[in-house]
């Protein structure tokens, strides 16, 4: 079986702005509208989805920051990307 | 003496060189650093060199405490607001660490050589002295390393070697 394909380059959608303010990381749309809640982890992928990062360069910097084997991460990204992208916060 | 959690002040170079020390070591401490401000750079100095855990000096002492608590679990601490701003700078870093590699990589030994002596500071006599070559073929190796590694000046040379992560300061 192969691992599902990493996204290339994800990109934040135009106008959608990160809350921290709460406390919470709090994704919002152009409009106003509260997207979704996010924990720090998926905030800091979101921040880093400017449609030149690839994921596998997200993967690799997790993994130095936390030691966690690369699968695992490589698994967590792919997750927390796709919850991104159907929370409509950004394009893959 | 094995602490579960050692905490480590800023400024560097002390820190950064007695995490680096005690990760190397046998011990099974996990280090966490007290920044002096909430600067991407120290963080990153702290993370490269192996440190478990960030709090800025700013930090209230329960978070403080709440860090050395999640550490002592076995979790690695960085400050939620900070993590985007690290992981940022480490991809920086590693392109431009693969970048300079990649340019290295089109270097001849002997090129390779003339650029260790380089970031020795060795000018091009002492380089020929120990290379058994003659200055003249000392300068047109460092014409041609200039050339292959895209750069202008034996300066910019040395930087770019000591960017890449094949730089190890040891004498040759």
């Amino acid at each position: 079986m192969t691992a599902p394909a990493m996204p290339e380059t994800p990109l934040r959608k135009p106008g959608v702005w990160l809350d921290r303010s709460t406390g919470e990381c709090v994704l919002h749309g152009a409009d106003g509208r509260r997207l979704c809640v996010v924990n720090s982890t998926a905030a800091a992928l979101w921040e880093l989805c400017d449609g030149d990062t690839t994921a596998d360069e997200m993967v690799d910097a997790i993994h130095l920051v936390s030691s966690i084997d690369v699968p695992t991460v490589r698994s967590d990204v792919l997750r927390a990307l796709g919850e991104l992208e159907r929370a409509g916060t950004i394009i893959l | 003496m094995d602490p579960d959690v050692t905490v480590l002040g800023f400024p560097r170079p002390v820190t950064v060189d007695t995490c680096s020390e005690l990760k190397a070591s046998n011990l099974k401490t996990r280090v966490l650093v007290l920044g002096t401000s909430d600067r991407p750079d120290e963080l990153v100095a702290a993370v490269e060199a192996g440190a478990d855990g960030y709090v800025s000096s700013e930090s209230a002492l329960t978070d403080v405490v709440s860090a050395i608590r999640r550490l002592a679990i076995g979790e690695a601490w960085i400050p939620p607001s900070m993590l985007g701003a690290l992981l940022g700078n480490l991809i920086r870093r590693r392109r431009t660490e693969n970048a300079a590699a990649e340019k290295l990589g089109r270097l001849s030994r002997r090129e390779r050589d003339v650029l260790a002596a380089l970031t020795e500071g060795l000018e091009a006599q002492a380089i020929a002295d120990r290379l058994f070559v003659s200055p003249h073929t000392v300068r047109t190796h460092v014409q041609r390393v200039l050339q292959k590694l895209e750069v202008h000046s034996r300066l910019e040379a040395v930087a770019l070697m000591l960017d890449s992560d094949q730089f190890d300061g040891k004498d040759p």
